[in-house]
């Protein structure tokens, strides 16, 4: 009441208040607080009416601004390694820097933006990362919330950012998105089999088996996001990616190397040398087992970097491809005669280089046709054998010549006069091509022609890379076969072939008469080892009988060994210490009389009990007399010099003085032999050896030493090796002593009652 | 033995409860504040998680652990303070200027010491520890204690134009200190503010404080229509701030962006919230869901009840700190707690402003409740001192 009367005196004398000190705070600290809640009551209905007014639509504009709230977590792509779990191509996670531009700018003052990239600046070298230019996107892209700055940085470039981040509050607005990067530790090795990746990403696979296996390799991409869930509330749940699946080719990486490192020796021996460009516009080389259709090497020069597959350093030295319109309105390539130069390199437009890297990333083994010549003759003598039209024994007359239809065709004997009495076995031994006709007009083209399609002529051998080559319209049919088609056909001019289809029929020629279809993958794994799928080696047909097989295996040995006399063509493809067999090719490719020669040699290893067969091809090397096999057999011959001691072939043959000293200079560079049998040394060393009797080189000495339980029989049922004297068991691959479950456990039984002995067994053998 | 024990202790603590109530802790205050502090943490933890573990290699406590560390120390110093009488502070004779200096002086600190290397910084950052310190927050304390010094000596002449005016212009200085080196408009324009309504407090008279409050109006109203009128893609950010306030629609893609998202969150939140922890704004819409924008996040998850009874508390706040004020003795403890008051009560209201589109966009923490260990120490720094001046009102209550 009392301070009420003072109020009121107070407003009544408003020029000078007669308040104390002590009433007039109590007043406006009531008007100060009246005013504070009246505020606060004001801010409160606001927010009642924007929930009222609003609600639905905001609560809408949230939901669909849903789609940030989700983040790509990427798949690996599988890995490609090769028999011996070597890795070809892998894939790196790597980071990609974004920018959040609205982060850095998040307050009025910009508080984040200079330390962020002050940071940056201290934290990357400035070729990598432009600070200057970062800062200008910011500020005059305030909205932007995914800049990509960098990318494809390792972890190791971006760990000292990652660290500053961590300890500093004002580093902010940027994040790094991961990526996976495909990298082929090994570089050019067995390029053009593998291929490459788009941009070397993870997907895209291009060529090879990167192409072939593309879905394999390829994964699924996860996610993290963010959903509603029933009650309306926000659930974050990640799906993992699904890494691709890792292949387990059966190139052998060693074996790979050696081959590869003749081929480039071949091409740096003849570069250059009549002509400018590389040793031969292609030098190609298979290796593949006799007996099962694995290949163990595919290779091809010129090749490239399938890290860096737009690298033009490899296209040097290979012959420009030029595109023209044919008549027909269809646009067509034409190797020319130009060699392409440094200078010349620059000079290209975009689309002639991507003409010429295409014939690049081929792989000449499987996409690129040729006339076989005359490895190709002992497919038409077997063929002839196979179907009774010869018995063997026959012998033929060639004075240097046939005259067939009108025409005169020569046999590489012309100016000599000819071969004189060919026996079957010498017509392949000294490559008489008279001596083929005969044999070929003996069959008959319908005969002939069934016959090319028995060896899968004309057809894909469905070998699993991408990209072999169609040859149906390459070769005759018999109705459309004149006889001057039919004897040149014999000897393997006037139909094209691919090199996987030789190897692969040659190999069935060889080994009993199994065409199996040709591959490069053996096992598929996920990544985390399990066993995907296994690809057994496939017998599609019987070709010959086992007794054709035999002949031919000795008709080829003499054209390599010493029976087939002086006139054999083969036997400078023969490996030191090792006895083979083979058959050289010369073939004259389009247009006839250019001195343009592919020369070739098929053979296998070793003769008595094949192995491996080997195939190289030359196609028109960089020397001025181009129909010399030699090109090819020496490359075969240092291929196999190499490669059979590391596969464990033993030598059979007798070793000349110059031949123990050629070996023992090999030795000095055969590194790969040495280190694989430390290896083999120190994982077994506590392990009994057995020493094989057969050795008769010293250079073999270490390799006939093994374990005593690979001795032992497999047993069909367990798959495992059996001690005979004792019945221990042996995993038949690791050697590691098995414990019989059965007998530990104290069962008589078997684990699985509802399996049948027939059922168990199977599951074994997988 | 055990039995008597425990009595014991029971009997001890009851005593030493007493006592300590004895000494002026006003438990009602306590309580609100451990309700603020810990609802704070709860919703620093609720908005930052996210962020925390996108920024800070997966550690989603990050922001946690450091504002429980600055609450603790904040806790600390306002326990120590409640111990220091207030009339000290006005004692000795160089304090008020100590008081300013520090007021005007520190900011500047932030350039030879700031976290960036050039341009404006407002944090010093202090070695060793891996805190900052914000020196707009400790001016904004030592302005309250300098501002209850001056209008406690010249309470007398406040209501002549001439103090008046010295009063209203002695924090413009440092005023403009923080807003020019520390780039930090909101501060200074809290400060002010504070200062503001010190000497509204005192003045006897409403008129000069009604023209203070209308010229203010008038250069708003000016300001508001000039950025109506004009194409304010080529100004400054501050004027494309006003703009999108008036048109947060037209602009939802530019300036207003979190104005824009702070309404949908509020919007999205509805009466009852979505769930404490299911904010879907904070994730990636909420820059700094944590700090400024906080109150968006508890109305996304706790509905306008949460954000209702989240102001309901701080009027609780200010209404016991009323009674303080209004059992205060003196005049300079009067002002100490009004300073206290404003300093609370204009970040509450701005902040709240803000999130709401009230207000422009400008960045102002919510007391007690926002990520930030400079505010939070030295707002408890505050509560110290208002502790302390209770203690004293029932001493002379007592006597």
């Amino acid at each position: 009441m009392d301070k009420d009367r003072e109020e009121t005196t107070n407003k009544r004398q408003s020029v000078r208040p007669r308040l104390s000190n002590g009433q007039n705070r109590q007043i406006k600290l009531g008007v100060f607080m009246a005013v504070s809640i009246l505020l606060l009551g004001a801010l409160a209905a606001r927010l009642i009416y924007i929930v009222k007014v609003h609600g639905t639509e905001y609560q809408k504009a949230v939901l669909q601004n849903q789609s940030y709230d989700s983040v790509i977590l990427p798949f690996k792509r599988g890995d490609i390694v090769d028999a011996n779990g070597t890795i070809l191509a892998t894939s790196e996670k790597v980071y990609n820097m974004v920018i959040d531009a609205s982060v850095m700018l998040t307050h009025e003052d910009h508080r984040y933006l200079d330390p962020t990239l002050t940071a940056l600046e201290n934290c990357f070298p400035s070729d990598l990362i432009d600070v200057s230019s970062i800062r200008y996107y910011v500020t005059n892209n305030e909205n932007s919330r995914y800049y990509v700055v960098a990318r494809r940085l390792s972890y190791s470039e971006i760990s000292d950012f990652l660290a500053v981040q961590s300890e500093n509050d004002f580093v902010k607005g940027v994040y790094f998105e991961e990526e996976y990067k495909r990298i082929y530790p090994n570089g050019s090795l067995a390029s053009t089999v593998l291929g490459f990746t788009r941009k070397n990403s993870n997907a895209e696979g291009q060529y090879g088996l990167e192409e072939y296996y593309d879905d394999i390799l390829t994964g699924t991409n996860g996610r993290e996001y963010g959903y509603q869930n029933d009650d309306e509330t926000l659930e974050r749940t990640v799906k993992a990616a699904i890494d691709g699946y890792t292949l387990h080719s059966t190139i052998d990486a060693n074996t790979q190397k050696i081959v590869e490192k003749y081929l480039r020796e071949f091409n740096e021996k003849y570069k250059n040398n009549a002509r400018t460009g590389n040793g031969a516009e292609n030098v190609a080389c298979i290796i593949m087992d006799v007996n099962n259709g694995e290949v163990k090497a595919m290779a091809n020069y010129p090749d490239y970097d399938p890290n860096d597959y737009k690298n033009i350093t490899p296209l040097i030295g290979t012959q420009l491809i030029e595109a023209y319109i044919n008549p027909n309105g269809y646009t067509e390539y034409e190797t020319t005669d130009t060699p392409i130069s440094e200078e010349l390199i620059y000079s290209l437009s975009d689309e002639q280089l991507n003409i010429n890297f295409s014939s690049l990333w081929k792989n000449y083994c499987i996409s690129n046709t040729y006339e076989p010549g005359s490895t190709a003759k002992p497919f038409t003598v077997a063929a002839a054998i196979e179907g009774g039209s010869i018995l063997g024994n026959e012998v033929y007359t060639c004075n240097g010549y046939l005259e067939v239809g009108g025409h005169k065709i020569k046999c590489h004997t012309y100016a000599s006069g000819g071969d004189g009495a060919v026996s079957v076995q010498d017509s392949i031994a000294w490559s008489c091509n008279v001596a083929l006709m005969k044999i070929g007009q003996a069959m008959g083209k319908e005969k002939f022609c069934q016959f090319q399609r028995v060896f899968n002529f004309g057809l894909k051998t469905n070998i699993d890379l991408a990209g072999e080559a169609r040859t149906a319209s390459l070769i005759y049919n018999s109705k459309d076969m004149l006889p001057s088609d039919l004897a040149t056909n014999t000897f393997g001019q006037n139909f094209n072939v691919t090199m996987i289809q030789m190897m692969t029929g040659f190999c069935s020629l060889i080994n009993g008469g199994y065409y199996y279809e040709p591959h490069m993958v053996n096992k598929i794994t996920n990544a985390s080892g399990a066993t995907i799928e296994n690809i057994e080696p496939r017998v599609l047909k019987q070709v010959i009988s086992e007794t054709t097989s035999e002949k031919l295996r000795s008709y080829t040995r003499a054209t390599v060994m010493e029976e087939g006399g002086e006139r054999r063509t083969g036997k400078t493809a023969r490996p030191a210490g090792y006895a083979i067999g083979g058959k050289t090719g010369t073939a004259e490719t389009l247009p006839r009389g250019n001195k343009e020669y592919v020369v070739s040699f098929i053979g296998y290893a070793p003769a008595d009990d094949p192995k491996i067969a080997i195939y190289v091809v030359v196609d028109r090397p960089n020397v001025t007399k181009q129909d010399d096999a030699k090109l090819a057999t020496t490359i075969a011959r240092n291929i196999l010099t190499e490669v059979l001691p590391y596969m464990g072939i033993y030598m059979t043959e007798e070793l000349s003085d110059a031949e123990i000293k050629e070996l023992e200079e090999k030795q000095l560079e055969n590194t790969y032999r040495v280190t694989n049998e430390t290896e083999v040394h120190t994982d077994v060393d506590k392990e009994e050896y057995v020493t094989d009797g057969e050795i008769i080189d010293s250079t073999g000495e270490s390799a006939n030493i093994y374990p005593k339980w690979m001795t032992y029989p497999v047993d069909p049922v367990t798959g495992y090796r059996i001690n005979p004297d004792n019945g221990e068991k042996y995993d038949a691959s690791t050697g590691e002593l098995v414990e019989d479950v059965n007998e530990s456990m104290g069962l008589d039984v078997p684990v699985n009652g509802n399996l049948s002995t027939a059922q168990r067994s199977d599951n074994s053998g997988n | 033995m055990a039995v008597s024990t425990a009595d014991n202790v029971k009997k001890f603590t009851s005593k030493q409860l007493r006592r300590f109530s004895r000494m002026g802790f006003d438990w009602n205050m306590v309580l609100i504040l451990i309700f603020l502090l810990g609802f704070g943490l709860i919703m620093v933890y609720s908005a930052s998680s996210y962020v925390a573990a996108r920024d800070h290699m997966g550690n989603q406590k990050y922001f946690l652990s450091r504002q429980a560390i600055a609450d603790l120390i904040g806790i600390v110093g306002a326990v120590a303070l409640m111990f220091v009488p207030h009339r000290l502070y006005n004692k000795v004779w160089f304090f008020p200027i100590l008081f300013y200096g520090i007021a005007f002086l520190l900011p500047f600190l932030t350039i030879p010491f700031g976290i960036s290397s050039h341009g404006a910084s407002r944090w010093i950052e202090i070695p060793g520890t891996g805190f900052n310190l914000q020196p707009a927050e400790v001016s904004k304390l030592t302005m309250i204690l300098f501002m209850a010094w001056w209008l406690n000596k010249y309470k007398n002449n406040i209501n002549t134009w001439k103090y008046f005016g010295i009063s209203m212009a002695l924090p413009l200085p440092v005023c403009g200190v923080i807003y020019i080196v520390t780039d930090n408009l909101s501060s200074a324009i809290i400060i002010f503010a504070i200062s503001f309504i010190m000497v509204f407090v005192v003045s006897r008279d409403y008129l000069k404080t009604l023209a203070v409050v209308g010229v203010v109006g008038i250069i708003a109203i000016i300001v508001i229509a000039y950025v109506q009128n004009t194409d304010i893609s080529e100004s400054g950010f501050r004027l494309a701030r006003i703009y999108s306030w008036l048109h947060p629609e037209n602009s939802s893609d530019t300036t207003a962006h979190q104005t824009i998202q702070s309404l949908y969150a509020i919007g999205n939140g509805g009466v009852w919230g979505r769930g404490l922890g299911q904010s879907i704004q904070k994730i990636s819409n909420l820059p700094e869901p944590h700090n400024d924008m906080i109150f968006s996040v508890i109305c996304e998850e706790l509905g306008i009840v949460g954000a209702i009874t989240l102001i309901i508390m701080f009027i609780l706040l200010l209404s016991r700190m009323f009674f303080i004020a209004r059992d205060t003795r003196d005049t300079y403890a009067f002002l100490l707690v009004v300073g206290v008051m404003a300093h609370i009560t204009v970040q509450v209201v701005l902040n709240i402003a803000v999130a709401t589109n009230s207000l422009p966009n400008t960045g102002v923490s919510l007391p007690f409740i926002s990520y930030g260990g400079s505010s939070v120490c030295f707002l408890m720094a505050d509560m110290g001192v208002v502790f302390e001046i209770n203690r004293s009102n029932r001493a002379e209550v007592r006597k």
